[in-house]
């Protein structure tokens, strides 16, 4: 049988998960290369349950992925906001649950999730109007008549390329 | 003036509108001025003492994020959907004209594989939009490092720090070396002020090289452009690494074979017995102050000389064995880690380098030329707008650390063409057994007593620590067998 390990998220719930599973985290990987094995859950004092859930989800359907290291990929920085089907519907949660996740990954160390979560957000902003993203994001709007004025003017050179 | 050195009261003082440090005289540091930022963004720690911080109330959901992560979530947006971000409110505003963004947007796009105009920075230039036209709408209640930093460090001046050098650090100039004299010298950094003097390349300027070849596109960094135009971006950039063009044709372009000439005493060039199979190893190099390289090793051990034609540039270096501080190394050296920009090292780990043993640093100027032995870390930075050559070589008195570097770290071994050269050492080896083979053959010797030396040593560390420890064998760091795969 796979070796299991205890997460504890924020509001203390207690998550048993296989060790493969949760090493998907770089961040708890290393924590488990230097303490070896132990009986205690690990805290994750920033991620709550629903998200750390939801975080668990992710790595067991990821776990046969090959090994993310610091590939090349991540220097080249692709703009490609491609995702593939499964993150797609994965990702399809309130905007809140997927910052959520995002913060989650970031914290965790999850290189894979936390890019399939940027490209989400990218996504959600592509082809949009400002009004639009101001929308989708809860942005409130708070130039000034005679600001909007100057950006309206100074986008007026951005056009004719 | 005895006005100005009376004390003047608070409520006297104008509206502050730049951080100024005084020059001291006992510090090289703070001679730097530092301007406002453009938008008047400034470093998160100054939102403590304010009320408001559009960082926070004017990035609607994303105020969770991290700055990283805003802009790594923007890093997926091309230009139109940055701009529409733009017009949403004062935050987003200032997130998306982040310079980082749209040069990686200008270096990936067409428009820079096809002539265009610099409008002093990346964003504008993508635009196409002269400064003039541009809105720069103040957000004096905007606090984030992740878009103050960079503009910050755009701002300094490596001059101070490469001023009032401590004696005991200075590298070592003479005017000229005989060829009986450099193996004597062939493993400390020097500086030769005669030989360049006379190279007709010595009359080179950015200036006369525009005239001739402003068309001719030249390599910098990822992207090749025309000289007129790299000349005309390196003037006019705030940008807190400027691009440096290192390119490695130059030779072709230029027509100038003859116009320079590796001084004397360096003797023969060893790895040019590698032929049309030989690495790069000649380049141009044009690039603004601040530009230059970060803390690195030249490939495969050669050793390098470094001529400036024009400017000045400053050299800061460290033995094989001592790790330049802020930088990291893999057990292996395969990789090394140095994240922070030339100017972000000089703020942060200039005054300690300069205290650690084995550093030496020192000032090229134009007709001068730099000798890096092989294995030397170095950093390198132009204080002014500097044009300069440089070539990586093995002299013989090197040729034993080519052989132990090509054998012993095949994954670092870069610059040959893997399709043809399945194995530089064999290549190497065998082209020295037919045209040098007693060089070879001495610097095999040299070699193989090397590494007699350090078995031996390797066994005496062994038993040593085996007696500190009581036989465990703990060792931090650089352990070679028990590592973290379990």
């Amino acid at each position: 049988m796979a070796v299991q390990i205890k997460l504890m998220s924020s509001d203390q719930a207690m998550l048993v998960v296989d060790k493969e599973v949760a090493e998907r985290s770089v961040l708890i990987k290393n924590m488990l290369d230097d303490i070896g094995e132990v009986d205690e859950a690990i805290p994750i004092p920033n991620v709550n349950e629903a998200v750390l859930k939801k975080v668990i989800e992710w790595c067991e359907h990821h776990k046969g992925d090959s090994p993310s290291t610091n590939d090349e990929e991540s220097d080249s920085r692709k703009r490609s906001t491609d995702i593939e089907e499964w993150d797609q519907k994965f990702m399809q949660v309130d905007q809140e649950m997927l910052f959520e996740i995002i913060l989650a990954a970031n914290y965790l160390d999850i290189k894979p999730l936390l890019d399939v979560g940027c490209k989400t957000v990218a996504n959600m902003i592509k082809g949009k109007s400002p009004e639009e993203i101001r929308k989708t994001f809860n942005i409130q709007n708070d130039f000034t008549a005679e600001e909007e004025e100057q950006i309206r003017r100074e986008n007026e050179w951005a056009e004719d390329r | 003036m005895p006005s100005s050195t009376r004390p003047v009261e608070d409520s006297q003082l104008p509206p502050q509108k730049r951080v100024k440090f005084a020059p001291l005289h006992d510090d090289v540091s703070r001679a730097t001025e530092i301007q406002p930022h453009p938008l008047r963004i400034k470093p998160s720690g100054n939102a403590l003492g304010a009320t408001t911080n559009l960082r926070d109330t004017s990035t609607g959901l994303f105020c969770i994020f991290p700055d990283e992560l805003i802009l790594q979530v923007f890093g997926y947006l091309g230009s139109e959907d940055l701009v529409s971000l733009g017009k949403t409110s004062k935050g987003m505003y200032g997130f998306s004209r982040a310079e980082e963004l749209w040069k990686q947007l200008f270096i990936e796009s067409e428009l820079s594989k096809n002539p265009f105009t610099w409008q002093g920075t990346w964003r504008l230039t993508y635009l196409n939009r002269p400064a003039k036209y541009d809105s720069q709408i103040p957000l004096p209640n905007f606090y984030s490092d992740c878009l103050y930093r960079p503009w910050h460090m755009s701002q300094i001046t490596p001059g101070p720090y490469a001023s009032r050098i401590p004696v005991a650090n200075r590298i070592q100039r003479f005017d000229n070396l005989d060829p009986s004299e450099f193996p004597s010298y062939s493993s400390i950094p020097f500086i030769l002020t005669d030989p360049v003097k006379s190279w007709p390349a010595y009359k080179w300027t950015y200036q006369t090289l525009c005239s001739q070849f402003g068309s001719t596109p030249f390599r910098a960094e990822a992207v090749d452009w025309p000289l007129s135009i790299y000349i005309f971006y390196m003037l006019n950039q705030v940008d807190e690494s400027p691009l440096y063009l290192f390119d490695r044709n130059f030779v072709q372009k230029t027509n100038s074979e003859s116009a320079f000439q590796p001084p004397e005493c360096f003797g023969p060039d060893y790895f040019a017995v590698l032929g049309e199979q030989r690495p790069d190893h000649r380049w141009m190099i044009l690039g603004p102050s601040r530009s230059g390289s970060t803390f690195h090793k030249d490939p495969n051990a050669t050793s390098a000389w470094n001529a400036v034609l024009q400017g000045e540039k400053y050299w800061i270096m460290f033995p094989p064995t001592v790790t330049p501080p802020g930088v990291f190394v893999s057990d292996d050296q395969a990789e090394v880690t140095s994240p922070l920009s030339i100017a972000e090292w000089l703020v942060s780990f200039h005054s300690i380098a300069r205290k650690t043993p084995g550093c030496v640093e020192g000032i090229c100027k134009a007709g001068e030329i730099l000798y890096v032995p092989s294995g030397w870390w170095h950093l390198v930075v132009n204080t002014e707008d500097s044009l300069a050559l440089t070539q990586n070589f093995v002299p013989e008195d090197k040729v034993s650390n080519v052989l132990e570097f090509l054998d012993e770290q095949r994954v670092s071994v870069s610059g040959f063409d893997c399709d043809k050269v399945m194995d530089p050492y064999g290549l190497f080896v065998e082209r020295m057994g037919e045209q040098y083979p007693e060089v070879l053959e001495r610097a095999q010797e040299q070699l193989r007593e090397r590494r007699e030396k350090r078995e031996r040593k390797t066994k005496w560390e062994q038993l040593v620590e085996a007696k500190q420890t009581g036989g465990g064998g703990f060792s931090f760091g650089f352990g070679g067998g028990d590592s973290d795969s379990d």
